[in-house]
């Protein structure tokens, strides 16, 4: 979250008032609505003004039957315009949220990986459910505020009608409410961000205390546990504290503003009447008007506030907008006899941060309609590797190509739709399990293809135990499920999509050894002919591939089949050893 | 007999609320003080209308009127300050109090507790459950005292002019409270409406944002932009009905207040024409009037809240009535020696059992690994060995004593436990490394164990060593890192007994041999029980068990286990049969 601060802060340098304005250019705006909403708005005023005229009437006794007649059809006449203003604005902003989040939905769907990793997925969600609301008020926000202002303008012209000595005595206040409300903006800053920091920062304490429960238990921690846990609370309280002495400093200065008018109205008022320069009932008439001038006032000095607070709101909408974006159809299609094409990387360096290459000058090849492993330690590189193949991350320098086809001039869809991908946690969405296998497809899919992929994954028999079978609902992330289903699900998913190119990075850690050797081998069976990369620990899944590659920090280290491996790289060597099966191996040579 | 049901439900829910708050150590105090401010403020409030009165009514003598008038104005600014004070005040010792009952109660719970319950649904109960009760008390419960005594005062000062103008005030009140009841009460469902349509939309977005190498790498943008459009439609409708709610509300209270005031006018005219009303009394008699409206409607606006904070006060009350763990009741342990042994042990998650008299032997003093299909129940068996579950029959002894003699405190304290999650805490390296540690080891003991599990390296790059702060969750760290800290935590602690979940999991093939090698090396003599799942970390163990379905296959030394027992040879070989 704090990371997510500075993000926005970084922003506000590169924001151009020009975010403001092509924001509004990207989908079409539902002006007659906000037009309707202002023209009420301003007749309003009007009804308004008559109202107060009854009022001041009725306080005065005036209680006469057209007095009562006038005041009670205006008060109703008065609600029915605000409601119609109402309607017509808040369906304006309702429009152009809906419109304004949907373009914004697509645009984080067609964000580059790096893009995503650098803004966080938490930003970019309150993105699309709370920046874009506020970044949709602006316009209607604009509108009320001219209605305001003229609302306020017409006030105080009618109040100087009555009494312009009065009136300029009010005048001199203005200063005062300026002043007034520089602070409290300045203090409902502050207040916010301290309130807001304070809660984030109990809740990620708790969000990550209350999930490691286990552990707290298993080491008996209780008492360090309920220490930390309210000293945590202590940090919200202070907050809170804070909280309380600046909202009531800010809520004492309004009242204290509107306390002077009062004051002033009565002591010059007062005098006035007494020197006959006013009737006896002018105070009445007099704060009446006044009331209407502060409500205008202070309707003009929300909206203002409301209207800066949509700022941040605006430029991270704004600022994401205008951000690269990939646009999966742009380039070459791909040719149709893909299968038949090695995978070859060509001195390929990459890095999530500059600096740090994860990998590093990288050229190796990956034969076709083979099966291929990766090997390596922790931070090789290997599942990078996987998706820069994917294109899911472009290289810093160098190629990939596929035969004769370079994997950044092809069109981003079709490319991905060919390659398959199984990582070691792989996530479902919520909805049920049928929906979850037959995800990638676009159009209809037979039952019988959905069965038969979960068959391969060996899923079916457990789907089949499920309450609804195929129609069970899988919870959100798959929580529903065991790890080893949701594994099961998620390779069904993949091999649905039949895919030329297969790739899984320790798909089988999930399950226990002999499901996964079982799943692993229908998988290769099944892929006949095609090619599929492996990133595996498990050496008995290694030395089953046709060809091997080590990784070491980003360079490869070494290539060829198990029997050649065996000879040239001792890393291999000791990876065999380790696991024993060099050692069975051995034995059973023996 | 259904209005029966609900009545008696709603019965114990207050009952249950009553007796949270007498357990929560309220703010009592500061809840007086708070009341007797209201109180002030009241009265203040009426003598302030009434000299206003008196001056809209033109009477504007300096001593009589306006001075006085002045001397209010300020005394309500000053007082209405300091009762917002207090109500903050209040409403923040009351989220303290409350919230460190709950998490002391929380963290007391059996791990059972968490397990059946969703992690997120418990923070919110600590976090936003806990600020809905407070407000339901400070902004339902106590103004039912603060209305009640401003109408009363209201009410006598009207009644003071005219008794019968009082009855006639009172009589025209319930048409406009119950309409403004029912309103809120309608915007109060469509608000919920609102409210969960947005959850659904940001959940959905959520799920989709957190996952989106998955939808690229699948290519379903088209289709995810698609169902995310539709979420979206339904959180604008449910906006349009707020729309239409929220706009009809208008002229409806409009029209409900103008028949009220004529009902008001038209008594006070009578009275007003009479001269029974002077004009300084029937302005403030029409303003105390627009007052008491003010604060009846404002009150049935809360009243409607109460039904979305009673959720919150059933999830909270909930977890008070839960049983606590006694972690202090039996013998302080000292040190675990001796094996562990499991006689005719039975446990059950619900109606389904797992173990069924199960006995077992742990030898002491050396490495055991226990093996088997997922589902086994091997995590399990480590949880039980740490008391972490009651039995549901049997013991398990170690060094011969039952284990559940000793206090649960100083038992699972003395054992190791490293658990399959890793866990990592915001905070430096050292930290993480300290916490939980009754002691202080130097530097170079760090250094040590770092260098033992492999990670030394990794600390002395980072610049500022181990006060590098490892992020959320240690999210700055990778799964084999997270394990080796892990790991070189419990060797701090110099068990005499380490059960290991997996912790070696997520590391190479060469971290996993250094790993094991230093564990090995630290814990020579005493005893070591994990679960592995690889052919690789199996090899470190002396003596192996293996489950399946909740019964002991096989036990024994592990080369004679290896070349006996099927589901290890499978295991171990299923590699080369594959060639």
């Amino acid at each position: 979250m704090k990371q997510n601060g500075r993000d926005r802060t970084q922003q506000k340098e590169k924001f151009s008032f020009r975010s403001y304005i092509t924001f509004y250019t990207r989908f079409p705006i539902p002006w007659w609505l906000f037009i309707g909403s202002l023209v009420f708005s301003l007749i309003n005023t009007e009804v308004f003004l008559a109202i107060s005229k009854y009022v001041i009437q009725i306080n005065k006794g005036e209680l006469y039957n057209d007095v009562i007649i006038g005041y009670s059809l205006l008060t109703v006449l008065n609600a029915v315009i605000a409601m119609l203003s109402n309607l017509c604005g808040e369906y304006g902003i309702q429009k152009v949220t809906l419109r304004a989040r949907k373009l914004l939905w697509d645009k984080i769907l067609h964000l580059p990986m790096r893009e995503v990793e650098r803004r966080q997925p938490s930003s970019l969600i309150s993105g699309v459910v709370n920046d874009i609301t506020q970044a949709s008020s602006v316009i209607y926000m604009i509108f009320s505020t001219v209605a305001s202002i003229y609302g306020f303008i017409r006030c105080c012209v009618e109040m100087a009608r009555f009494n312009a000595v009065l009136s300029a005595y009010m005048l001199l206040l203005v200063p005062l409410a300026v002043g007034v409300f520089a602070l409290v903006g300045q203090l409902q800053y502050h207040m916010m961000l301290r309130r807001y920091e304070s809660l984030n920062t109990m809740t990620e304490f708790f969000s990550e205390h209350i999930s490691a429960a286990k552990h707290v238990k298993a080491q008996a921690m209780e008492g360090l546990e309920i220490e930390e846990g309210l000293r945590a609370i202590d940090e919200r309280y202070k907050a809170d504290i804070y909280y309380a002495f600046m909202e009531v400093l800010q809520v004492f200065s309004n009242t204290l503003y509107t306390s002077i008018g009062k004051v002033a109205i009565a002591l010059f008022g007062s005098d006035m009447i007494r020197k006959g320069r006013m009737p006896d009932t002018g105070i009445n008439d007099f704060s009446t008007y006044k009331d209407r001038v502060d409500q205008y006032q202070a309707e003009v000095l929300t909206h203002y506030q409301t209207l800066k607070g949509t700022q941040g709101a605006m430029q991270y909408v704004g600022v994401l907008l205008d951000g690269p974006e990939e646009d999966p159809n742009a380039g070459y299609d791909l040719p149709g006899n893909l299968p038949e094409r090695d995978i070859v990387l060509d001195r390929v360096s990459f890095g999530y941060v500059p600096q740090q290459p994860v990998l590093h000058d990288l050229s190796l090849t990956i034969p076709a309609g083979k099966t291929t492993a990766i090997i390596g330690n922790n931070g090789s590189g290997k599942s990078t590797l996987l998706k820069l193949l994917q294109g899911i991350y472009p290289p810093d320098s160098g190629r990939i190509w596929l035969g004769k086809s370079a994997v950044d001039e092809v069109k981003l869809a079709q490319l991905r739709r060919r390659f398959g991908c199984v990582l070691q946690h792989n996530p479902l969405f919520s909805g049920t399990v049928r929906d979850n296998i037959a995800y990638g497809e676009t159009g209809e899919v037979s039952d019988e293809a959905v069965v038969q992929a979960a068959k391969l994954a060996d899923a079916d028999g457990f789907i089949r135990q499920l309450p609804q079978e195929y129609g069970s609902d899988v919870g959100m992330g798959g929580a529903l499920l065991s790890g080893g289903q949701r594994q099961r699900v998620a390779i069904a998913r993949t091999l649905l999509s039949d895919p030329d190119y297969l790739l899984m990075d320790e798909a089988g850690a999930s399950l226990d050894h002999k499901s996964d050797m079982t799943i692993y081998r229908t998988i290769r069976e099944h892929m006949k002919g095609r090619t599929i990369v492996v990133v595996a620990h498990d050496m008995r899944t290694v030395m089953e591939a046709d060809h091997i590659i080590v990784l070491n920090s980003g360079s490869l280290e070494a290539a060829g089949t198990h029997e050649e491996l065996l000879k040239t790289s001792s890393t291999y060597r000791a990876y065999l050893e380790l696991q024993g099966c060099g050692l069975a191996g051995e034995e059973a040579g023996r | 007999m259904e209005t029966n049901a609900i009545f008696r439900k709603n019965y114990g829910s207050f009952r249950r609320f009553f007796s949270m708050l007498g357990k929560a150590d309220l703010p009592y105090l500061w809840i007086i003080g708070y009341l007797a401010a209201s109180a002030v403020i009241a009265n203040v409030g009426v003598s302030s209308t009434e000299y206003s009165a008196a001056l809209f009514a033109g009477n504007v003598g300096l001593t009589a009127v306006v001075l006085p008038y002045l001397f209010y104005q300020v005394l309500s600014l000053i007082l209405s300050s300091v009762s917002g004070l207090i109500n903050n005040l209040c409403t923040a010792r009351m989220d303290r109090n409350l919230r460190r009952m709950v998490w002391r109660k929380t963290v007391s719970l059996p791990l059972r507790f968490y397990e059946n319950n969703n992690p997120k649904e418990l923070l919110s109960r600590i976090t936003t459950d806990i600020s809905s009760i407070s407000s339901l008390v400070m902004k339902v419960f106590l103004p039912i005292f603060t209305t009640a005594y401003s109408s009363f005062v209201i009410l006598r000062k009207v009644s003071s002019y005219d008794g019968s103008l009082m009855w006639s005030l009172l009589a025209a009140l319930p048409v406009n409270i119950l309409i403004s009841f029912i309103l809120s009460r309608l915007q109060f469902g469509v608000q919920d409406l609102i409210n969960r349509r947005n959850a659904e939309l940001t959940a959905s977005v959520a799920e989709r944002t957190n996952n989106l190498m998955l939808i690229k790498s699948m290519g379903t943008e088209a289709k995810e932009a698609g169902t995310g459009g539709e979420r979206m439609k339904a959180s604008y409708r449910a906006a349009g009905m707020n729309i239409w709610v929220t706009g009809m509300a208008l002229p409806i209270r409009a029209i409900a207040s103008v028949l009220q005031t004529i009902v008001i006018i038209l008594v006070g005219r009578g009275f007003y024409a009479s001269g029974a009303l002077s004009l300084t009394e029937w302005i403030a008699y029409y303003g105390f009037a627009v007052q008491l409206t003010n604060i009846l409607s404002a009150y049935c606006g809360y009243w409607t809240s109460f039904k979305s904070a009673q959720g919150a006060v059933d999830r909270v009350s909930e977890i008070m009535d839960e049983r606590s763990e006694d972690l202090d009741a039996g013998d302080a342990m000292d040190s675990p020696t001796g094996g562990i042994h499991f006689e005719k042990v039975a446990f059950s998650f619900g109606a389904e059992p797992l173990f069924q008299g199960l006995d077992l032997d742990i030898p002491a003093g050396r490495i055991t690994a226990v093996v088997g299909p997922s589902g086994s129940g091997k995590t399990t068996l480590l949880n039980l060995i740490d008391r972490l579950y009651p039995l549901d029959g049997g013991a398990i002894r170690i060094g011969g004593k039952d284990t559940s003699d000793y206090s649960l405190a100083s038992f699972r304290r003395t054992l190791g436990y490293v658990t399959q999650e890793s866990v990592m805490y915001a905070g430096t390296i050292r930290d993480n490394l300290l916490h939980g540690l009754d002691r202080k080891p130097p530097d170079k003991e760090l250094d040590d164990v770092c260098a033992a599990v492999g990670i030394l390296e990794y600390v002395r790059r980072q610049p500022l060593g181990y006060d590098a702060p490892v992020g959320e969750s240690g999210a700055s760290l990778s799964g084999g890192q997270r394990q080796r800290f892990s790991v070189a935590r419990a060797l701090l602690k110099k068990p005499d007994c380490l059960l290991l979940d997996e912790a070696t999991a997520a590391m190479d093939i060469g971290g996993k041999a250094g790993v094991w090698a230093s564990i090995r090396q630290v814990m020579a003599g005493k005893t070591v029980v994990y679960v592995a799942h690889d052919a690789q970390t199996i090899r470190n163990a002396d003596y192996l068990i293996v489950l399946r379905d909740g019964r002991v296959e096989a036990a024994g030394e592990r080369e004679d286990i290896l070349a006996s027992d099927p589901y290890c040879r499978e295991m171990m070989e299923n590699g080369e049969e594959g060639r």
